[in-house]
């Protein structure tokens, strides 16, 4: 059985999930130094402490722009704005901020291997968002050419 | 483009206002500044239809092809 929300209803609850992550992402900062010094223990592995601390931050910091444009598409979705340059423009910075965070845990993956699984996650995500880019270009094109005609 | 719409010409030639014209061919007065502005990039055959019947013409006396290169 499919449950169908409303698009209104869908569009509140992923509002919703996004203050959430960002209430994540701001607690991180404070957070991820404890998380890696954790890790650290955990793992059993050479310390690098230091390392983790960097690619979580910089994991942070990129994190926090995608959501911040996450949120803009969000409303530009709500403002019936659906197919413009601004939504095209939030989703190539997210597809750029899931490379980005892909090429970092790349990096991290030379120490801890487990990070390659959150590179491929986010290369692929990335390039979904890269589809769905060129496609919501194409719809802002299909849209000028639909207004301008007379 | 090199399509040319001789709109503006022709409207001149039968001494008709745009708002008059964009009321008696029922489009919108900002669609037809497009349309005489060459900014459409597209137009339907009921407005050519439509205009041609306004302006008594054929649709070669409002749409004109000159090459991109050729000097204006």
């Amino acid at each position: 059985m499919s449950i169908k929300l409303p698009q209104s209803k869908s569009l509140f609850f992923t509002q919703i999930l996004i203050y959430v992550i960002l209430c994540m992402l701001i607690a991180g900062l404070v957070i991820i130094p404890i998380c890696t010094e954790w890790y650290d223990a955990v793992s059993g592995q050479k310390p690098i402490a230091t390392i983790l601390n960097i690619c979580g931050y910089l994991c942070d910091v990129i994190g926090f722009v995608a959501i911040i444009q996450l949120h803009h598409l969000l409303n530009n979705i709500r403002k019936q704005e659906i197919f413009t340059e601004k939504s095209v423009t939030c989703l190539r910075v997210i597809s750029w901020c899931c490379f980005g965070i892909a090429i970092i845990c790349g990096v991290l993956g030379f120490w801890r291997s487990l990070a390659w699984l959150i590179t491929f996650a986010a290369g692929f995500f990335g390039m979904l968002m890269c589809v769905l880019k060129n496609v919501f270009s194409l719809a802002v094109e299909l849209r000028q050419e639909n207004d301008y005609t007379i | 483009m090199p399509i040319v719409v001789n709109l503006d010409v022709m409207m001149a030639k039968r001494k008709i206002s745009a708002g008059d014209l964009a009321e008696r061919i029922e489009i919108t007065p900002a669609n037809l500044s497009i349309l005489k502005n060459n900014k459409a990039k597209a137009v339907r055959f009921s407005t050519l239809e439509a205009l041609c019947e306004a302006l008594d013409c054929q649709p070669g006396d409002l749409l004109a092809y000159t090459k991109e290169d050729q000097p204006e």
